[in-house]
């Protein structure tokens, strides 16, 4: 794994060569793939070390391989991070199987990931465990218990839009 | 209040009251402008100086229910919105009248998915249907103007809404000459088959 990151070889000297694999985005970016159960270790790791320093979360972002020929689980979870300091980026990016959507949630070292888990938890269905509030962001109470983002839930929703009661003239 | 006194006066008298009445409201319609999208900017630049409501007495924006005569929705409805949108319909004072602006709240526009109402007529009286994507102030201003010669011929309180729908507005015929652009340097674009 050829990469001209510096944290790539901060990682692999904490944690070792088979905590993480490391692959060229095609924009150019960096993206480390740990599994599930490091995930907050070396997040723990990536913001506090000195020399990574990513003091930024921008996003937390849910993808859904259902119909990909090559997945071997069906979710993603990723993480693209910003160190200010140091002028780089990273995505963190973490596979998940189907049956097992519980994953530490990341709020208690960044606090700019509560919202954004919110969002994935809701429209994915992944439980973030010691989150402080993970209630529904976006969607209303219609949605509740449905997962519109994954790719089998149908784009036009399953009659949640034609729902309501009809207000004419004379309602009071 | 106008039935109140047609009770009582003869009825050459209230009808002219009516009419009277009605020419007031109608031009001091006062739109709350309920602007959830993109539709909101064009109604903002619809209100700004160049092509101004103010002119049509419908320059008091207000955001209460119980202080504006029209709502002029604008922008996409979602299911989250709309029972929010329906309470706020329903607080209005008589006599009231709702424009549907743009593609968006008239029909769900391009957004045909699980969040967006496909269509706020379906869920709530609407007078007038503005399309457009979005549509051009000068719709807009002809919406407002059709609400008040609605209102003129005293339809304030109809059982039924009337759906009206303003004809898309094609500005390349108004527009200078000195505006146009060149024909030859614009390119056609290819169709893709």
């Amino acid at each position: 794994m050829n990469s001209n990151h510096p944290t790539i070889e901060q990682l692999y000297q904490k944690f070792g060569e088979q905590c993480a694999r490391s692959e060229n985005h095609a924009a150019g970016m960096q993206v480390v793939i740990i599994p599930k159960s490091r995930l907050l270790d070396v997040m723990r790791f990536l913001h506090d070390d000195g020399a990574c320093a990513y003091e930024q979360l921008t996003d937390v972002v849910g993808i859904d391989y259902l119909g990909y020929p090559q997945a071997r689980k069906r979710f993603a979870l990723v993480y693209p991070l910003i160190s200010v300091i140091y002028n780089r980026r990273l995505i963190v990016k973490v596979y998940l199987a189907e049956d097992d959507l519980t994953v530490p949630s990341l709020s208690g070292i960044y606090r700019g990931a509560e919202w954004p888990e919110r969002e994935a938890a809701e429209m994915f269905g992944f439980v973030f465990t010691e989150h402080p509030d993970l209630r529904r962001l976006l969607l209303c109470d219609l949605f509740k218990g449905k997962h519109p983002l994954r790719k089998d839930y149908p784009l036009r929703g399953q009659g949640e839009r034609d729902n309501f009661r009809i207000v004419t003239r004379k309602t009071v | 209040m106008s039935l109140q006194l047609e009770a009582r006066l003869p009825n050459v008298l209230g009808t002219k009251l009516d009419k009277i009445v009605g020419w007031c409201r109608q031009f001091s319609i006062w739109p709350v402008p309920f602007a959830t999208a993109c539709c909101g900017i064009e109604l903002m630049a619809s209100a700004c100086s160049r092509f101004d409501i103010a002119r049509f007495g419908a320059e008091a924006m207000r955001f209460s229910p119980r202080q504006c005569d029209l709502l002029l929705v604008a922008g996409r409805i979602t299911t989250k919105m709309l029972p929010v949108l329906q309470r706020f319909y329903i607080q209005m004072a008589e006599p009231k009248w709702v424009i549907s602006m743009g593609a968006c709240c008239s029909s769900g526009g391009e957004f045909d998915t699980y969040a967006v109402v496909q269509g706020i007529n379906q869920f709530l009286p609407v007078d007038v249907f503005l399309p457009g994507c979005p549509p051009r102030p000068e719709q807009i201003i002809e919406g407002i103007m059709t609400i008040q010669r609605l209102g003129l011929e005293g339809r304030t309180s109809t059982a039924r809404p009337l759906g009206v729908v303003i004809q898309p507005y094609d500005v390349r015929d108004k527009v200078p000459d000195d505006l146009k652009p060149n024909e030859q340097d614009w390119q056609k674009p290819t169709m893709v088959t």
